[in-house]
């Protein structure tokens, strides 16, 4: 077997039909059954390797308009997300990023990423100390990896950090997309095993069957994400005119993205989810059809009780911010149900939007972070 | 068999996968429908669930198309053609405001007021326009432009009619189901 196995770039649907069919009939029309060809197998194979290797993840994203996001000589902020990784396959990271030159000083300027303490994976320096005259004409692109490595699966959280003013007008963080797969690190099956006039046994289908299983059920789709500035590294008092966060002072629910909408519609502010036929199970039973988005919620609230809602077409979760504790994460204990019969562009409340209602107590409450993720039943 | 793509997932059964057991056509039936159901529906990863907060806004003056947000570039997998996109927008002031979702093989750099002269010989776009102060989602596709890489660029313009002013609140991008 080579180190390195190639991923087929072209996607096609599978049609086994002259390979793979239980009888055939001979000239003469009478029935005769047909042992399976082991270049059914040695499709299903190179299918899942093309799987494995090309269909990267968005993980994490972030936007500012240039014109907030330009904040000169003082903001350094921090951005906090999380994501589900469960799917440990030696995946290297790409962070991408559309960023601005600072205007003025002196000294590296560049991003990193920020786990808890710097890390050397960074945006190489950018140092150009010139007033922009041109928000758009200064753009440039910058990126880093960030290598997977051992780190434990489930919700985990990282961080976007930026030093001497470099300033990000986007950032997004993907799989890296494979030409081929390392077989030292990467989950991959063997074609060569299901060789032209080779004896087919089940086991040659049984790497096949686990490593599509797992890649079906943990390489899931991100939701949604969303994720406040911090200035110098601290969360701010948030304002609802840049991006430091998302205050209300509502006792009743109030939509994050407009706060004089109180309930879900059609076409309230919210998520638009993918979902047909993405659920797991019987389709003729109704209870399975459903995919489920778990979500979390970084924030604090200073005086009283916050509350969280998250509100899709079958059901809401809610989750409660502790009063008087510091930012913190807080994890929705029950899924947002998708539901997987209702066509992506659907303009009805059964559309699978969800929307995002927060309240309070007493005082403020403050968000800094927003992440959903599917997860199936 | 013909190509089936829209049956959910129903993991198939080890019973019949263990070594030197027969292997029956139903387990490579049951695995190339759930591989082509990947492709076509459970696999599409979302690009971007994307809100913009502070709102992301139509110039506030003027009446020419404006280069509005700069999307830094993903990879979309090779055979899809076409993404769905989702766009929440209301018009704040005037009659009228329209938006275009563009994608470019390259990125769009050269300035604030637009210049579709500037435009590499490969793009698509998508538009749709806020004509009423309440919330709406547009619904829309858009086709994937890509050179010689897997990237695409992504941005946003927008158009103001006289004395008007728009905003976006939400944008979903994924790909479209095939």
């Amino acid at each position: 077997m080579p180190p390195y196995v190639p991923a087929p770039y072209f996607q096609s649907f599978l049609d086994l039909a002259s390979v793979c069919k239980n009888w055939t009939q001979t000239p003469a029309g009478t029935d005769r059954r047909m042992a399976n060809h082991a270049s059914a197998i040695r499709n299903l194979a190179t299918t899942l390797n093309r799987l494995l290797a090309r269909y990267p993840r968005t993980m994490a994203w972030m936007a500012t308009q240039p014109a907030y996001a330009y904040n000169g000589a003082t903001a350094n902020p921090l951005y906090y997300y999380r994501y589900r990784d469960n799917w440990v396959n030696g995946r290297t990271l790409v962070a991408r990023l559309l960023v601005l030159p600072r205007e003025s000083g002196t000294g590296d300027a560049y991003a990193e990423n920020y786990g808890g303490s710097a890390s050397n994976e960074e945006t190489s320096v950018m140092n150009w100390t010139v007033t922009s005259a041109n928000l758009f004409r200064d753009l440039r692109q910058a990126q880093f990896t960030i290598e997977r490595g051992a780190a434990s699966g489930g919700a985990l959280q990282r961080g976007l950090s930026t030093y001497n003013n470099y300033t990000v007008i986007d950032f997004v963080l993907q799989d890296q997309a494979l030409s081929d797969l390392d077989t030292a690190s990467h989950d991959y099956v063997d074609p060569n095993l299901a060789k032209a006039g080779a004896e087919v046994l089940a086991d040659l289908l049984e790497d096949v069957r686990a490593k599509f299983h797992t890649l079906r059920t943990e390489n899931l789709s991100q939701a949604f994400c969303w994720m406040a500035q911090w200035p110098a590294g601290s969360p701010a008092t948030p304002s609802s005119s840049d991006q430091t966060g998302l205050v209300t002072t509502s006792s009743t629910y109030v939509n994050i993205l407009d706060q004089t909408v109180t309930a879900r519609s059609a076409t309230s502010p919210g998520f638009c989810c993918p979902a047909y036929a993405a659920g797991r199970g019987n389709v003729a039973i109704s209870a399975n059809q459903i995919l489920n988005v778990m979500a979390t919620a970084q924030g604090q609230a200073p005086s009283g009780t916050g509350m969280v809602k998250f509100e899709g077409p079958l059901n809401s979760v809610e989750v409660t911010i502790t009063a008087a504790a510091g930012v913190a994460w807080y994890d929705a204990a029950s899924a947002i149900q998708l539901d997987t019969t209702v066509d992506d562009d659907d303009a009805t409340t059964a559309r699978n939007k969800i929307d995002i209602f927060f309240k309070v107590a007493a005082g403020s409450l403050y968000l800094y972070g927003l992440n959903g993720w599917y997860q199936l039943p | 068999m013909a190509v089936t793509k829209n049956d959910q997932y129903c993991p198939p059964s080890t019973l019949e996968t263990a070594a030197d057991d027969g292997l029956s056509v139903r387990t490579i039936r049951e695995l190339a429908a759930a591989m082509n159901n990947y492709m076509a529906w459970a696999g599409r990863h979302k690009l971007r669930g994307q809100p913009f907060m502070p709102h992301l806004e139509s110039p506030a003056s003027g009446t020419t198309e404006t280069l509005v947000q700069p999307f830094a570039p993903v990879v979309i997998p090779d055979g899809v053609n076409t993404l769905q996109f989702h766009a929440g927008h209301y018009l704040g002031t005037g009659t009228s405001v329209t938006w275009k979702l563009y994608l470019m093989e390259w990125m769009y750099w050269l300035d604030e007021a637009f210049d579709s002269a500037a435009l590499s010989p490969s793009y698509s776009t998508a538009l749709w326009s806020s004509t009423s102060g309440t919330h709406d989602i547009e619904d829309g596709t858009i086709a994937v432009v890509k050179g010689v890489h897997d990237y695409v660029w992504p941005f946003i313009t927008a158009e103001n009619a006289a004395s008007s002013r728009a905003y976006i609140t939400t944008l979903d991008i994924y790909p479209a189901a095939a």
